[in-house]
């Protein structure tokens, strides 16, 4: 995103102003934090709000790479990047599965990590180690993008005005300031800024897109039609199977992320809750389809464009809108502050949940068992700090696509899955049988990944892996467990003895 | 099968209330999971979006521009998220009722000490 025509000391300003607006919101959410307690500081006391709860799982779910990223999908795939409208609702649909009922045992049992259901569910085995294995493995994973993703989009802003190094650091400083002093009520409320700045911005770059096509979004797929019809037919069979794949692949993988479990333990109530969940419903609406409508303008804007140089797809758009009056210019920096604002909220509340894992499945569990919860919670905040420094050095050599290793971190966070969904309702399940069937689907995945080979026919090496995970916790608790092994977590039949006493 | 451990530190505050249906609410208790309907709704729509059913290679008949396929998977995505919306407001009521008559209590308590 060189050469930008609106780039350089307005975008340095911006960028500065963003800053300072989350420092400020950080420092007055953090007022009524301590950090001695767990609670309050990784779930902001179970008391996150309408307002806030939905912004911070809109501004956690949608990432910069959300648009950044997006857009050169759909250029590049065009009409089958549909898919990334339905793979995002089905992160809320697969809510469905599992947090009603684990909302009401998290409350009861008083979880602060989402280890913590594991340990409840099948005790303080192999199997919680590995589940906080995969779970840093993919929180990391999910870091190091943001951190990619903060430094292209701030380098993009200010026309490098502000290296990619420097973009960086000022923004991960910002992160940590607030994230340090404020934890989980700290990242909620900039979260609500955040979402917010995202929303407009992609507002503004639908707007920007459609001027610059003269609002005619028909004749942009007509003229497509006739010059790459492969990108408008309907796709290949091994597309249609990689599109489906992706809504599970996602739906399950996405929403047992442990930032995203976090947030149904710090909902308010369930009324708070539910009432997010089916307003984010939604937001793919507002959000992938627009950004998927970007993309497919873009054919016919800069056509031919190659694999890389469609990477900065967003950057070109935006440039060409800056340049046509100050109005427009104004547009673009918005929608640059609000991408660079989606990437911290998403970094924000990865680095919380990473902390939050290290601090009490890690260290309180194995390291420091004596340790005061104040401590344990400054021990965690350390290693999120040194968890950031080095995933920095390796941010300095980011890969070739954002979309690539977006898909692969999903590749093994999915493995989780079953001991969520699974987990909760089928008393038979066994730990022995779960913790093997988890392992060789993180193998197998990890293995396929390293092998190169991305899919099957259109299926990928995720859920391939899945399938054997789920294969080997079914058969295995179907041999060695008990119906009566554990407790029931049905909350109905509680729920309705506790009405009939009172 | 790892025992599960009784011994696990309470790291949250106590409940303060057994979490039930208010005395006098009427909504039944709910979960989406226990609803065959829901789920096999939900199959429908997400397989009725993917074109794995239609012919390969198909662009025509354009509708404002627009191929059909492309128009039947925009309508069965928005039926996907309507039916999510749905499911979040009207097949899900567990703690609900209870968390809403606890909070009522607390209010007539700070009126009435």
């Amino acid at each position: 995103m060189n050469g930008l025509s609106f780039s350089g000391l307005s975008g340095v300003l911006v960028l500065a102003a963003y800053a300072v607006v989350m420092l400020a919101i950080g420092w007055w959410a953090g007022r009524g934090t301590t950090s001695s307690s767990a609670r309050s500081y990784y779930l902001s006391g179970g008391g996150l709000g309408f307002v806030a709860l939905f912004f911070t799982l809109y501004a956690t779910q949608y990432s910069g790479n959300s648009i950044v990223g997006y857009a050169p999908e759909a250029y590049r795939s065009g009409f089958s990047w549909w898919q990334s409208v339905p793979f995002m609702v089905a992160v809320i649909a697969t809510y469905l599965l599992f947090a009603p009922r684990l909302y009401v045992v998290a409350k009861r049992e008083g979880f602060i990590t989402p280890t913590d259901w594991v340990r409840h569910r099948f005790g303080s085995g192999k199997l919680t180690v590995l589940v906080a294995v995969l779970m840093l493995w993919g929180l990391a994973n999910y870091l190091l993008e943001q951190l990619v993703a903060m430094g292209q989009g701030i380098a993009g802003l200010t026309g490098a005005t502000i290296p990619y190094e420097v973009g960086v650091i000022a923004f991960v400083l910002v992160m940590l300031i607030y994230s340090w002093s404020g934890g989980m009520r700290a990242v909620a409320l900039t979260d609500v800024m955040q979402g917010i700045a995202l929303l407009v911005g992609v507002g503004v770059l639908l707007f920007g897109a459609l001027y610059l096509v003269g609002g005619d979004l028909g004749a942009v797929t007509t003229a497509l039609a006739e010059t790459d019809p492969e990108k408008v037919a309907v796709p290949e069979t091994a597309v249609s199977v990689e599109w489906l794949s992706m809504i599970v692949l996602i739906g399950l993988g996405a929403s047992v992320y442990p930032h995203a479990i976090q947030r149904i333990y710090a909902a308010r109530s369930e009324r708070t809750l539910k009432r997010s969940l089916a307003v984010m419903a939604w937001m793919p609406l507002l959000t992938t389809a627009v950004v998927f409508v970007v993309g497919i303008a873009g054919t016919q804007l800069f056509p031919g464009l190659s694999e890389d140089d469609s990477e900065q797809l967003v950057g070109m758009i935006a440039n060409q809108v800056a340049g046509i009056n100050v109005v427009f210019y104004l547009m673009m920096i918005l929608l640059f502050g609000g991408v660079v604002a989606a990437i911290v909220s998403t970094a924000d509340s990865a680095l919380l949940a990473f902390s939050s894992v290290v601090s009490r499945d890690v260290y309180g569990r194995y390291l420091g068992r004596d340790a005061s919860e104040k401590r344990q919670v400054l021990v965690g905040k350390v290693a999120g700090v040194a968890a950031i420094a080095v995933l920095l050095v390796i941010a300095w050599n980011p890969p070739g696509t954002l979309y690539e290793i977006f898909v692969l971190k999903f590749e093994l966070i999915v493995q989780l899955a079953p001991v969520f969904i699974l987990g909760l309702y089928w008393r038979r399940m066994a730990a022995g049988p779960t913790f093997w069937g988890m392992l060789a689907g993180a193998l197998l995945s990890g293995g396929l990944t390293l092998a190169g080979v991305d899919d099957f026919g259109g299926v990928p090496g995720g859920l391939v892996g899945l399938a054997v995970n789920v294969l080997i916790c079914v058969l295995g608790s179907l041999a060695v467990g008990r119906p009566g092994d554990h407790p029931s977590e049905d909350p109905v039949p509680r729920l309705t003895a506790a009405a009939s006493r009172s | 099968m790892d025992r599960r451990r009784s011994d696990e530190p309470q790291t949250a505050e106590p409940p303060t209330a057994e979490p039930g249906p208010a005395p006098g609410d009427a909504r039944p208790l709910r979960e989406p999971v226990r609803n065959p309907w829901l789920w096999a709704a939900m199959a429908v729509v997400v397989l009725a979006g993917v074109p794995l059913y239609l012919p390969v290679g198909t662009i025509r008949p354009l509708v404002g521009g627009v191929p059909w396929w492309l128009l039947i998977s925009v309508g069965a995505t928005i039926a996907f998220c309507a039916l999510t919306c749905w499911a979040c407001l009207r097949a899900w009521n567990l703690a609900e009722p209870a968390e809403e008559a606890a909070a009522a209590r607390e209010r007539d308590e700070e009126v009435r000490p």
